[in-house]
């Protein structure tokens, strides 16, 4: 007679990836018709893109914002905590191995640094770039907004016009490069689609650049990244 | 507090002896344009080029910037696994220390964020593997072994892993496929995978594994009227 383990353990080998599965490294990628065969016939793909989606998005779900903030802290706080005497390597040191250790002790602590850091703001400053490299950029498309971190989302991005330009490619990107848009203007201005102004959560970095286009199509200036971020309003009560 | 990741601006007049991709990356003026360039407004792909090319406390900050760009998307997903936030802190270090010892190998196959994932998953599943296997109150692949044939003898033959996979596949909708092979594939716990597919239904992950089985059961009375076996 079967044991229930028994029939357990042979369905969990039958439901491991395959050679014929698609690695990982390749979720992102155009996929050929014959792979997305196997895709559609197979629960073990169809879970291993599920979950890389959802690890790629980044929309929070409802009261988890703060808990996240929370967790983003700690490990802040970790990478900056005093080193033991006997460590050493950078200041990466304190990447070593946790596994529930320091937490009890470092609860008290973890917590007012992070009511202070919620209170405070939550997220770090988006830096603006008055003085960005123009050592390493020959010709660069000046860039009005938005930048930094800005009161609301912005309806659209602005730049000055360069002489010589007969239009403009944009793109709008995650932090991580992933493109979240791409549009072109003939003129020093771009209004951005519905669909990227439901991304603008407050308290997300958002990238973008523009490039300048000649009348062969060469780009002539480059605005670089630019980076904006919708600010988190901030919270004045104290927890009760 | 976050760490600075623009550093010290040098001299300018030090920056004239050429184009910033052709100097010795340990030169006096690329280490003086490096802290120039903002690390804010490079690429991943570009930050790990850096990273290839610098030590010291330019390297580090390179890190730094890297690694807090992806803070919150890998705290979000440790937060879900594994539903209280210390262990989740514990888990996204041990992501990170795994990420950090290993970023000299990261050759670019990937964008650095899949690569990171890959970390991710298997940290979560290890953290798995040091428990129980799943158990439920539905004995689902008990009704399926006495319904059809048992998997042991599915096992034995050629083709059944692929036979099972397409009954899957035919049986179940995407969400009850997703949570079934993840419960008995990885032996995910069901709160575990309600968090990570942000499941909102009042039993999560539950009750899609109890929709799974009453289909499964259905299936394979219907295979076996019509004769047929998995």
């Amino acid at each position: 007679m079967k044991s229930k383990s028994s029939d357990q353990t042979v369905l969990k080998r039958m439901l491991q990836a395959t050679a014929e599965c698609i690695p990982v490294e390749r979720f992102g990628e155009t996929r050929t018709a014959a792979e997305n065969e196997h895709v559609n016939g197979c629960a073990r793909c169809q879970t291993d893109i599920a979950l890389w989606q959802e690890f790629n998005d980044a929309a929070p779900v409802p009261d988890e914002g703060a808990a996240v903030q929370w967790v983003v802290a700690e490990l802040r706080r970790r990478r900056q905590a005093p080193l033991p005497a006997r460590a050493s390597g950078g200041m990466w040191r304190w990447l070593l191995p946790s596994t529930g250790r320091l937490v009890t002790a470092a609860a008290a602590l973890a917590g007012v640094v992070t009511i202070g850091y919620v209170m405070r703001d939550g997220e770090p400053a988006v830096r603006e770039l008055q003085n960005a490299p123009q050592v390493y950029r020959t010709a660069q498309v000046q860039v009005v907004a938005p930048v930094g971190d800005i009161a609301a989302p912005p309806r659209a991005l602005e730049w000055v016009a360069v002489s010589g330009a007969v239009g403009y490619d944009v793109d709008v990107l995650e932090v991580d490069g992933t493109i979240l848009w791409r549009g072109t203007s003939a003129t020093s201005r771009i209004d951005l689609p519905s669909s990227v102004l439901a991304q603008l959560v407050p308290g997300k970095t958002v990238l973008w650049e523009v490039r300048a286009r000649s009348a062969s199509g060469a780009t002539v200036a480059n605005s670089g990244t630019q980076r904006f971020r919708v600010e988190l309003k901030k919270l004045s009560t104290s927890f009760r | 507090m976050v760490p600075p990741c623009s550093l010290h601006v040098p001299r300018l007049a030090q920056l004239q002896e050429g184009p910033f991709d052709r100097q010795d990356p340990e030169s006096p003026v690329a280490a003086a344009i490096l802290p120039l360039m903002r690390l804010g407004d490079l690429s991943d792909q570009e930050l790990l080029a850096e990273y290839a090319k610098r030590s010291g406390s330019l390297r580090d900050a390179v890190v730094n910037e890297l690694f807090e760009r992806h803070y919150a998307r890998v705290a979000r997903w440790c937060l879900r696994f594994a539903g209280d936030r210390d262990a989740a802190a514990d888990l996204a270090q041990d992501v990170f220390l795994k990420a950090h010892r290993h970023l000299g190998s990261f050759k670019g196959a990937s964008r650095f964020s899949t690569w990171l994932y890959t970390i991710v998953r298997n940290e979560s599943l290890n953290r798995i593997k040091g428990g129980q296997p799943p158990t439920d109150s539905e004995d689902v692949l008990g009704q399926m072994a006495a319904l059809g044939a048992g998997p042991e003898e599915l096992a034995a033959r050629g083709r059944q892993g692929q036979r099972l996979r397409d009954f899957l596949s035919t049986t179940l909708d995407r969400v009850e496929r997703t949570v079934f092979t993840l419960h008995y594939g990885d032996d995910m716990p069901l709160d575990a995978i309600t968090r990570l597919l942000k499941l909102d239904n009042a039993s999560g992950a539950k009750a899609y594994i109890v929709s799974a089985r009453r289909k499964l059961v259905r299936a394979t009375r219907r295979l076996r009227a019509r004769g047929e076996e998995l």
